[in-house]
């Protein structure tokens, strides 16, 4: 159970591509005999599956902004306020 | 092998000396460049498209202001998220806190959460998602966006909240145990 914990994190870290080489193979080895674990495991991906339906509204939001004139408005608007980079007014 | 990103085909520290040399188009080159990922770190704390673009403005003033602090072979990228967190907050207590509760405090845990999800009353599951991520903590939340949408390494993420890896491996962790705790009676097992 007291090694269950610690790959309960590991978990979390494999589902995010932070987990080593090395951790995963024996993470994935105690996922085989552990159906504890493979369940947690299950639940975690779907967690993350779920986060990625956010990002889908954060694209709308990005999608609904003129980037090329919004960089353009940003440098127009700091070279009026500023006249030295490094400097304030 | 990966696709290199936009940012990472520039000469950013050539870019850099351009713009301490007054080069007005080298600025708008890195505004261009790093705009995006401003925006998505402020739109996660803010959930709101013109609280992000005020963000995004303050952010390369700044950073405009601040160029010369830019100590050369440190990573920029982080720096500038850095300065962006540090707006967040300090727009968040000048706009929407009590002031004398957060003065001089930049701890993202000492601040509630923001709640401008439009769709707030909406049962989908994206908004079920959305309101489940609003109850996390801050610093929490932060962590998860900067990991899950920003696609950031944690240590990337430590050095842009400036605190140790262990915490942000841990704070990550009860993010999506947190998360997992809330959404699952909306999945269903």
């Amino acid at each position: 159970m007291k090694e269950c914990k610690k790959y309960k994190k590991e978990i979390v870290a494999f589902l995010s591509q932070e987990l080593s080489e090395e951790k995963r193979n024996l993470l994935l080895a105690h996922l085989k005999q552990c159906p504890l674990c493979r369940q947690e495991f299950k639940e975690l991906e779907r967690v993350m599956k779920e986060a990625h339906s956010l990002q889908s509204g954060i694209d709308q939001a990005m999608a609904s902004i003129d980037w090329g004139n919004l960089s353009r408005k940003i440098t127009e608007f700091i070279y009026q306020k500023q006249t030295v980079p490094g400097k304030k007014d | 092998m990966r696709k290199k990103t936009a940012e990472e085909k520039v000469d950013i520290p050539l870019l850099l000396e351009k713009v301490k040399q007054g080069n007005r188009e080298a600025f708008m080159t890195l505004t261009a460049l790093y705009q995006k990922k401003v925006f998505l770190l402020a739109f996660s704390f803010f959930r709101n498209k013109e609280d992000a673009l005020d963000i995004v403005q303050e952010t390369f003033l700044r950073l405009y202001q601040k160029m010369d602090m830019f100590q050369t072979g440190k990573n920029f990228q982080n720096w500038l998220l850095q300065i962006t967190k540090n707006i967040c907050i300090d727009y968040y207590r000048k706009n929407y806190g009590k002031k004398s509760l957060y003065e001089g405090n930049r701890d993202l845990e000492g601040l509630p959460l923001m709640n401008n999800d439009n769709a707030f009353n909406s049962s989908d599951l994206k908004s079920i998602f959305s309101r489940c991520l609003q109850k996390l903590t801050s610093k929490q939340r932060m962590i998860f966006v900067m990991k899950h949408y920003n696609q950031l390494k944690y240590r990337e993420i430590a050095q842009i909240l400036n605190i140790s890896l262990g915490t942000v491996k841990s704070l990550h962790f009860k993010a999506v145990q947190n998360l997992k705790n809330l959404i699952s009676p909306y999945l269903g097992r």
